[in-house]
C-alpha cells in the first residue's frame, strides 16, 4: 500500500503521468470487460427468446401448406422482424400451390402491415426485409409505395423494391418501369436478368432490342449485356445498325455474342481481322456458331493467332462444329504445322473428351 | 551518462506513447467499420441482394511434402458451396507421394494443356486432369518455392479471379461467397483477404469445421488473440483507409491481371504473400491507377497453429524476414508524393513499429532490467512502465474481444472469453519478450541474407476420427 502511495505522490512526472495512464487504462478495461459480460448475458436472453419465437411459428409455418389453425399464437411487436426473416424464408422452400397458403396466412398476421412500418426504420436491414416481403406478398395497393422506393439512390433499395413491382404484375412493371431500370448502370446485370425472368424471352427480346436501337448511345454496351443475360439474340439488321452507329469496341464484341442471323456471317468476317483481340476472340466464338465449310479456313488461322485467348476459342470453335467429326478433327490436327496451334486444339480436343 | 539515460528513457516512452495511440487510433476505425459492416452484411445475406453475381474462381493450392492432408483438403475445396470454380494444385517437386496419392485418389489423367505462360516459372512436368471433377486439374513442376507455384498456378487458371490457399487451411462451406463480395459491390477491388482464425481445439469433419472450442495448450491460447488482435483490429482498421499491406497466405483472392501486371508473386522471398500485395499498392498508386485491397472480417477460414515452442519460433523468424523483404524491396511506396495513406501512415508505421520495432523492444527490455540491475534508472519509472505496458495490452485484447463479441461470436461460451482473457495476461510475461527475442533473429538473418525455403511447422491435426 505504501508502495502504491509513493507512486501517486511522486514528483517525478514521468512516474505520474505512467501512473494515470495505467489507472485510466485498467479502468477502460474494466468497463470493457463488464460491457462484454452485459452483452453476453443479453446474448443469452436474446438467443432464448429467439429458440420460443422459432419452437412456436416454425412448426405452424412449415405445416401452413396443409393446415392453418383457425387460432394464431400472439406474435409481439419484439419478433416482427424475426417473422418477416421466417416467414420469406418459407416463402423461398415453398413452391406451387402451395404457397397460396402462406400468403393467407401473411395477411392474417398482418405481414403487410408490418413491412410498411419496416420501410420507414432507419437501419437499411429492416427496410429491405420491408420491401422483400410486399413483394412477396404481391401487395398490389403498395405499388405506388415501392414506385417510390425503387427512385431511391441506394443500390439494393432501390433494386429490392424494383424486383418487389415485378412480381407484383410484372408486365406492367415491364412496361413501366424499362427505361427506368435500363438507366441505372449500378443495377448488376444478372440481378435485372432475374427480374426479367418470369418474362418469357419473346416478350422481353423485343423490347430491349427496340428500346436499345432508339437509344444507340452509352448505355448500349450495358443493354446488349442485359440482352445477352436475357438470353435474346439480333439480327443481322440490328448488327449492322450497331456496328453503323456504334463501333465502339466493346459495343461490338458484346453484340458479336448476340448475332444468331446466318445471314450477318458476311458483316461478322472482317472482325476476325480486328487489331483488338477481344474482338477476334468474340469473332471466333460467334464463327463457332454460325459457321460453314467454307469459314473453316478462317477458324484455322485464328486458332494461330498471336494471343492465347483468340486460339483456345477459336479451337473451342472448331471443336463444336457440327460437321467435324473425331476422324476429321484427327486429320485436321495432323495437318497443322503451327506448334501453337495444335498445342491449343489438342487441349480443346482433350476438354471435350476427344481421346 | 545520465543525459544519454534520459534521453534512452524518453526515446522508449515516445515509442510506447505512439505505438498505442496508433492501436488506439485503429481500434476506433475497426469499431465503427465492424458496426457497418455488420450491417450491409445482414442486408447482403437477404436472398435477393447480389447472388447470381458471383465471378468464376481459380481456387491455387500450393503443395509441398502435402501427401498426409493433401487428399482431404481437396476433398473439402471440392464441396465449398460457389457457382463456378476450379481447383489448382501445384505440386512443387515434392519428394514424398503428394502427386502419386492425388493421382489415385482423383483419377487423374495428363492433359495436354496449352499452358500460356505469362509469368517465369520453374519447368512444369506435367498437368493432369481428373476423370472425377472436371473442376480439378493438379500441375507438377520443378520445385521453385511457394511464390513460384503460385505464379505456375496462375499461368494455367482459367479465371478472372484466383484465391490462395493453403493445403492444410480449412475454409467454410460459404468462405468463397464471402470473400468475393467486395469484387462483386466495388469493380476496382484487386485483393481481398480473409480472416483467418485458429483451428486447434476445434473438431473437424470431412475436412470442415463442425465444433468451435479452446485448446488446452496456452502457447496456442495466446495465439488465438493475437489473431484477433491482428485481424479484427489491425487489420480491419487499416481497411477503411485502402492501406491494408497484409493479406495472409492462407487464405486471399485477387484480380488475375493485375497481378500478372504487377509481376506476380516474387520467387527466393519468405513472405511472398505481404510482398505482393505491398507491391500491387506501390504500382498502382505509382501509376495512378484507382483501386481498392480490402480485407473481409468474416471467419472464413481456420488454419492450425503452432503448438510447440521451436515451430512458433521458425513461423516468428519467418514472418519478420518476410516483412522485412516486403518493406524493403518497396522502398520507394515510403513517403512517396502519390503514396496516400499507405505511403504517409501505414508504410511508416510499418516500418517503425513492425519493421524496428523488435531492436527498440529488446533493447528496451534489456535497458530496464540491466538499469534495475545496475540501478542506473528510476526503479518507479521502470516499474510504472512495465505496469502501464502490461495494462494497454490488457486494454487492446479486451477491445478485440469486444469486437469479436460483438461481431461473430465464434466462441460460443462466455468461459471461452474468460479463458481467452486470461491468456491475455499471461501473454505478457515471457510469450511478449520470446516474440521480440524471434522477430530480431529474424532480422538478423534476413539482414545476413539466409535463403527462404517452403516454412512447414510441426503439424498435430485434429480431423474426428
Amino acid at each position: 500500500m505504501n508502495y502504491i502511495s509513493g507512486f501517486v505522490n511522486s514528483t517525478d512526472r514521468l512516474v505520474q503521468f505512467g501512473l494515470w495512464a495505467s489507472i485510466g487504462a485498467v479502468g477502460v478495461t474494466i468497463c470493457l470487460i463488464i460491457y462484454i459480460f452485459f452483452f453476453r448475458i443479453v446474448q443469452l436472453w436474446r438467443e432464448a427468446a429467439q429458440q420460443r419465437f422459432h419452437k412456436t411459428w416454425r412448426p405452424l409455418l412449415a405445416l401452413c401448406p396443409s393446415h392453418i389453425p383457425d387460432v394464431l399464437p400472439k406474435l409481439s411487436t419484439s419478433h416482427h422482424l424475426s417473422m418477416l426473416s421466417l416467414w420469406n424464408h418459407y416463402y423461398n422452400i415453398i413452391h406451387g400451390d402451395a404457397s397460396g397458403n402462406l400468403l393467407i396466412l401473411g395477411e392474417r398476421i398482418g405481414l403487410p402491415r408490418i413491412a410498411r412500418v419496416q420501410l420507414f426504420r432507419t437501419d437499411k436491414r429492416h427496410q429491405l426485409i420491408g420491401l422483400l416481403t410486399l413483394g412477396n406478398m404481391a401487395s398490389r395497393e403498395d405499388w405506388p409505395l415501392l414506385d417510390r422506393f425503387v427512385h431511391m439512390s441506394d443500390t439494393s433499395t432501390s433494386l429490392v423494391s424494383m424486383r418487389a413491382l415485378f412480381q407484383i404484375n410484372p408486365h406492367r412493371a415491364l412496361h413501366t418501369m424499362l427505361p427506368y431500370l435500363v438507366s441505372r448502370s449500378d443495377y448488376p446485370t444478372a440481378q435485372i436478368a432475374t427480374l426479367l425472368q418470369k418474362i418469357p424471352s419473346h416478350e422481353i427480346c423485343p423490347q430491349l432490342t427496340l428500346h436499345m436501337m432508339l437509344n444507340l448511345g452509352q448505355g448500349s454496351s450495358h443493354l446488349l449485356r442485359l440482352m445477352e443475360s436475357c438470353h435474346c439474340s439480333i439480327n443481322r439488321q440490328v448488327f449492322a445498325s450497331i456496328i453503323k452507329k456504334q463501333p465502339d469496341d466493346h459495343i461490338v464484341s458484346t453484340a458479336l455474342a448476340l448475332i444468331s442471323d446466318h445471314k450477318a456471317l458476311d458483316l461478322i468476317l472482317p472482325f476476325t481481322k480486328h487489331d483488338r483481340w477481344h474482338i477476334r476472340v468474340h469473332a471466333a466464338t460467334t464463327l463457332g456458331r454460325l459457321a460453314t465449310k467454307e469459314h473453316l479456313p478462317l477458324l484455322l488461322a485464328l486458332l494461330a493467332d498471336r494471343e492465347w485467348w483468340v486460339r483456345y476459342r477459336a479451337a473451342q470453335a472448331i471443336t463444336g462444329l457440327p460437321f467435324l467429326r473425331t476422324a476429321d478433327l484427327i486429320r485436321l490436327l495432323n495437318s497443322i504445322d503451327d506448334r501453337y496451334a495444335s498445342d491449343m486444339l489438342k487441349q480443346a480436343m482433350a476438354e471435350q473428351g476427344y481421346e | 551518462m545520465s543525459e544519454y539515460i534520459q534521453i534512452f528513457e524518453w526515446v522508449f516512452l515516445i515509442y510506447f506513447i505512439i505505438l498505442n495511440v496508433g492501436y488506439i487510433s485503429l481500434n476506433i476505425i475497426a469499431l465503427m467499420y465492424i458496426n457497418r459492416y455488420i450491417n450491409v452484411l445482414s442486408s447482403d445475406s437477404m436472398p435477393t441482394s447480389l447472388g447470381g453475381m458471383e465471378p468464376p474462381i481459380s481456387i491455387l493450392v500450393p503443395a509441398y511434402n502435402e501427401e498426409t492432408g493433401i487428399v482431404a483438403s481437396v476433398h473439402a475445396m471440392l464441396q465449398l458451396h460457389y457457382p463456378e470454380f476450379e481447383i489448382l494444385v501445384v505440386n512443387d517437386g515434392s519428394s514424398d507421394d503428394t502427386l502419386q496419392s492425388l493421382i489415385n485418389e482423383f483419377d487423374l489423367r495428363p492433359f495436354p494443356e496449352a499452358a500460356r505462360l505469362r509469368l517465369e516459372t520453374q519447368p512444369i512436368r506435367a498437368v493432369y486432369l481428373s476423370k472425377k471433377f472436371h473442376n480439378l486439374r493438379v500441375v507438377d513442376k520443378q520445385n521453385g518455392g511457394k511464390a513460384d507455384s503460385l505464379n505456375a498456378g496462375i499461368n494455367i487458371s482459367r479465371f478472372p479471379l484466383f484465391c490462395v490457399v493453403d493445403a492444410d487451411s480449412i475454409m467454410q462451406h460459404n468462405s468463397l461467397q464471402q470473400v468475393v463480395q467486395p469484387f462483386i459491390e466495388n469493380p476496382l477491388t484487386i485483393a481481398a483477404g480473409g480472416t483467418i482464425r485458429i483451428s486447434n481445439g476445434c473438431t473437424v469433419e470431412r475436412g470442415f469445421l463442425s465444433k468451435v472450442a479452446l485448446p488446452h495448450n496456452p502457447l496456442v491460447l495466446v495465439q488465438i488473440v493475437e489473431y484477433l488482435r491482428a485481424f479484427l483490429f489491425g487489420r480491419m482498421g487499416w481497411a477503411p483507409l485502402n492501406a491494408l499491406l497484409i493479406i495472409s497466405g492462407a487464405f486471399g483472392v485477387f484480380k488475375k491481371e493485375t497481378v500478372i501486371h504487377v509481376g506476380g508473386y516474387r520467387a527466393n522471398t519468405v513472405g511472398e504473400d505481404m510482398e505482393l500485395v505491398v507491391r500491387m499498392h506501390r504500382i498502382m498508386r505509382q501509376q495512378g491507377k484507382p483501386y481498392s485491397i480490402t480485407f473481409v472480417p468474416d471467419p472464413i477460414c481456420w488454419t492450425e497453429a503452432p503448438s510447440d515452442l521451436a515451430s512458433l519460433k521458425s513461423q516468428r523468424v519467418r514472418w519478420q524476414r518476410g516483412l522485412a523483404e516486403s518493406l524493403t524491396l518497396n522502398f520507394s511506396l515510403m513517403f512517396n508524393r502519390k503514396g496516400g495513406t499507405v505511403g504517409w501512415l501505414a508504410f511508416p508505421y510499418m516500418v517503425i513499429f513492425e519493421l524496428l520495432g523488435p531492436f527498440l523492444e529488446v533493447a528496451g527490455y534489456l535497458f530496464f532490467f540491466s538499469g534495475l540491475i545496475f540501478g542506473f534508472i528510476n526503479t518507479d519509472a521502470a516499474v510504472i512502465f512495465f505496469i502501464a505496458s502490461f495494462v494497454f495490452g490488457l486494454l487492446l485484447s479486451a477491445v478485440a474481444l469486444l469486437l469479436e463479441e460483438i461481431s461473430f461470436h465464434v466462441y460460443p461460451k462466455l468461459r471461452h472469453t474468460l479463458i481467452l482473457f486470461l491468456a491475455v495476461a499471461l501473454e505478457n510475461f515471457g510469450y511478449r519478450q520470446l516474440n521480440s527475442f524471434w522477430r530480431l533473429q529474424g532480422m538478423l538473418q534476413w539482414m545476413l541474407g539466409k535463403k527462404g525455403s517452403w516454412g512447414n511447422i510441426k503439424r498435430v491435426g485434429h480431423e474426428k476420427k
